[in-house]
């Protein structure tokens, strides 16, 4: 009975400290079908973390395979633009489907800013275009006054900013919605694969692995949830058209 | 070879050579001719297109600022045909005539004066004077063949038996009637410009005049119904030289804060000198950009796209006009089978290339450079199975591959083949690698990231 009240009054206390937001069991959790729900905000990608990595930042690699999908995914059913911006960050659209390719290719901008100050300017300006649905960025060199002035004007401009940023800042300061971090993964057939873990969520309990692919064709596996995502290279002619990443909960 | 021939019996007329069909496009045709009667204009004032291929100046008085008739006549002549069109020049004292002689005359470029005309006139068909098909058989029933027989009829018969247009186009060769024509009027440019009375040094009076230049510059766009797509504010300043700063924009647009948002960066950077005389804003390059309907309330699907693509534009243009045209690009697909020749072009581009072959496997993000690295191979041709790479030694666990890429020996460059292996290291992580078959060095080309 008295656990029952203090199990009450802890409830309590707590809508009132967090204003309602879910605390408990609000987990970002592999059983959702969508994608990752990535609200409109700065989401920091840290990549590619692997022990081949020197320690010097300025050869480093951005995680461009689940960047492109979330670009792609953020496209749908819209006439907005992806602006992808820093030369690190440009991707090669050659291995993905037609379809895609197409769609990515009309509606994609580049741009290649000279330092970190017009960088920061011209992601600032990107996502609060209302004609704009993401934006990636090399976010490497950003400090924490420039992380939270673009999560302002992503929320401003309700945009996705994907920020890639080098490994080495993972202990940087940062006013990120969500920070990640992408390690390689091996495998065993001959599929590139990565590690994806939320390093750091808003308002939730970060939570969570996922080992992502790269497929050619569609999975047939049980128990791995098939998004159809349109990261593709040429399918089986045996298998259906489309493309699959793979997401399967570690 | 002749006109009006079909398509079958010109190309059994080609013994060597391949015909070359196009289809005749009317609109473009009549176009081209109008702006070729513009660029005409640098010879007479007035001038004036005669469809479907003939131009017509009036040249009274302009011989004497070319050094003579024969001289306009050749400078015309010439300079068209390095155009390169074929042409037939006649200068007669009236249009008609010189209709006449260009089309019938024997030269292909003639003079005629006053005292000739009536003589060269007469020697020519009466087809020359622009007549009726059946009026012309008509006539040669009666054996008018020379326009030099009508002149001898009595003036009042003609009319009754062969239709008062004959008189007229006669009247309008002699000269005794006039003929009108309608001269193509040169495009003013749209310029504003504001000229003080003494030089000006205060940043903020140049700042407050600049605005308002722009704001008269999207008055007169919006009743013209055109955008700029480039704008050019022209600084005359006293005793140093004038100053000129050029906006592109990626799309038309005459909103009088979007321009003054671009110009506003750049007028604050001017060396303004020892004060500022004159300042004039011109759109150079316009674009058609109709009237929109203003709705309130309920917006549709259409004023959303419409907005959304206005917005993205005037992105567009602020990034590109602060980082450099050249810095904000769009990638355009070139029709080729080597990874780095993805072409990437500066906006404005329309971006419909021809989407290139359908590849196999390709990383996701493609080196800038291929970078050296140091393989170890088991075999000479097979996948690596040892590299090291930017100082880190790796083992290769997986390959796959080779893909044979041969380099494009039609432009010229030298052959170097490429065997790419898709190669995995001990951290899981996917490389693209390639081998130079003539020289047997190996690059990293891409990862998988």
């Amino acid at each position: 009975m008295k656990a029952k009240q203090l199990a009450q009054l802890r409830e309590a206390i707590a809508a009132i400290e967090h204003g309602g937001r879910d605390q408990s069991g609000s987990r970002a959790s592999a059983s959702d079908a969508d994608t990752l729900p990535l609200p409109p905000g700065v989401h920091e990608w840290f990549g590619l973390d692997d022990k081949s990595c020197t320690s010097r930042t300025s050869r480093w690699i951005p995680p461009l395979g689940i960047l492109l999908y979330l670009a792609r995914r953020s496209l749908e059913g819209n006439q907005a633009g992806v602006v992808w911006i820093g030369r690190r960050c440009w991707p090669f659209l050659q291995g993905l489907a037609p379809d895609d390719r197409g769609v990515l290719l009309r509606q994609s901008i580049f741009i290649d800013p000279p330092d970190v100050m017009s960088r920061l300017w011209a992601i600032d300006l990107a996502a609060r275009c209302p004609a704009v649905a993401a934006v990636v960025a090399d976010g490497s060199r950003l400090n924490m006054a420039a992380t939270r002035r673009l999560q302002l004007a992503a929320e401003a401009g309700s945009a996705l900013v994907l920020c890639a940023r080098p490994p080495g800042e993972i202990d940087h300061l940062s006013a990120a919605t969500t920070r990640w971090r992408v390690r390689c993964a091996s495998s065993a057939d001959k599929i590139p694969r990565w590690n994806v873990e939320l390093l750091r969520c808003k308002g939730m309990r970060p939570e969570g692995q996922w080992t992502v692919e790269w497929r050619s064709a569609q999975a047939k596996n049980k128990g791995s949830i098939v998004v159809h995502a349109a990261l593709a290279d040429r399918p089986d002619p045996a298998a259906p058209a489309g493309g699959a990443l793979v997401r399967r909960s570690a | 070879m002749r006109a009006g021939l079909t398509v079958a019996h010109a190309r059994a007329l080609l013994t060597n050579g391949e015909a070359v069909i196009m289809p005749q496009q009317p609109e473009r045709d009549q176009a081209a001719l109008k702006t070729l009667a513009r660029w005409a204009l640098r010879f007479s004032p007035i001038v004036a297109t005669d469809p479907p291929d003939g131009l017509r100046l009036d040249v009274a008085g302009c011989e004497r600022l070319f050094g003579g008739e024969r001289r306009l006549l050749n400078l015309i002549a010439d300079a068209v045909e390095r155009l390169g069109f074929r042409t037939r020049v006649a200068m007669t004292p009236t249009f008609a005539g010189a209709w006449a002689v260009t089309r019938f005359g024997a030269a292909r470029r003639t003079i005629v004066c006053e005292g000739d005309h009536r003589r060269v006139l007469a020697d020519l068909p009466v087809a020359a004077l622009r007549i009726e098909q059946d009026v012309v058989e008509a006539l040669g029933e009666v054996g008018i063949q020379r326009i030099g027989h009508l002149l001898g009829l009595p003036r009042s018969s003609l009319p009754a038996r062969f239709g008062h247009e004959l008189l007229t186009r006669l009247d309008e060769a002699v000269g005794r009637a006039p003929e009108t024509i309608d001269p193509v009027r040169p495009v003013s440019p749209v310029m504003v410009e504001r000229v003080f009375s003494g030089p000006v040094t205060q940043l903020e009076a140049i700042e407050l005049t600049v605005r308002e230049l722009v704001a008269e510059l999207s008055g007169i766009l919006e009743r013209r119904e055109c955008g700029a797509c480039r704008v050019e504010l022209r600084v005359d300043r006293f005793d140093a030289g004038p100053l000129s700063e050029t906006l592109t924009l990626s799309r038309p647009s005459r909103d009088a804060k979007h321009l003054w948002s671009l110009l506003r960066p750049r007028v604050e950077s001017i060396n303004l000198g020892w004060g500022v005389e004159r300042l004039c804003l011109a759109a150079p390059h316009l674009g058609r950009l109709p009237h929109e309907d203003q709705t309130w309330g309920w917006a549709d699907e259409s004023t959303d796209h419409r907005k959304l693509d206005h917005s993205f534009g005037e992105l567009l243009d602020t990034l590109g006009n602060r980082l450099g045209q050249e810095r904000v690009v769009r990638a355009e697909p070139v029709a080729s089978h080597l990874p780095e020749r993805w072409g990437q072009t500066p906006l404005p581009a329309a971006g419909n290339g021809v989407c290139p072959p359908f590849s196999a496997d390709r990383p996701s993000l493609l080196l800038e450079r291929p970078e050296p690295v140091e393989v170890i191979a088991m075999t000479p041709e097979g996948p690596p199975s040892w590299f090291r790479w930017r100082g880190l030694d790796q083992r290769v666990t997986a390959s796959a591959g080779p893909e044979r890429l041969a380099m494009e020996w039609w432009r010229g460059s030298s052959p170097a083949t490429r065997d790419y292996f898709k190669v995995q290291d001990e951290h899981g992580r996917w490389l693209w690698i390639y081998r130079i078959l003539e020289s047997g060095r190996w690059f990293v080309h891409g990862v998988w990231a």
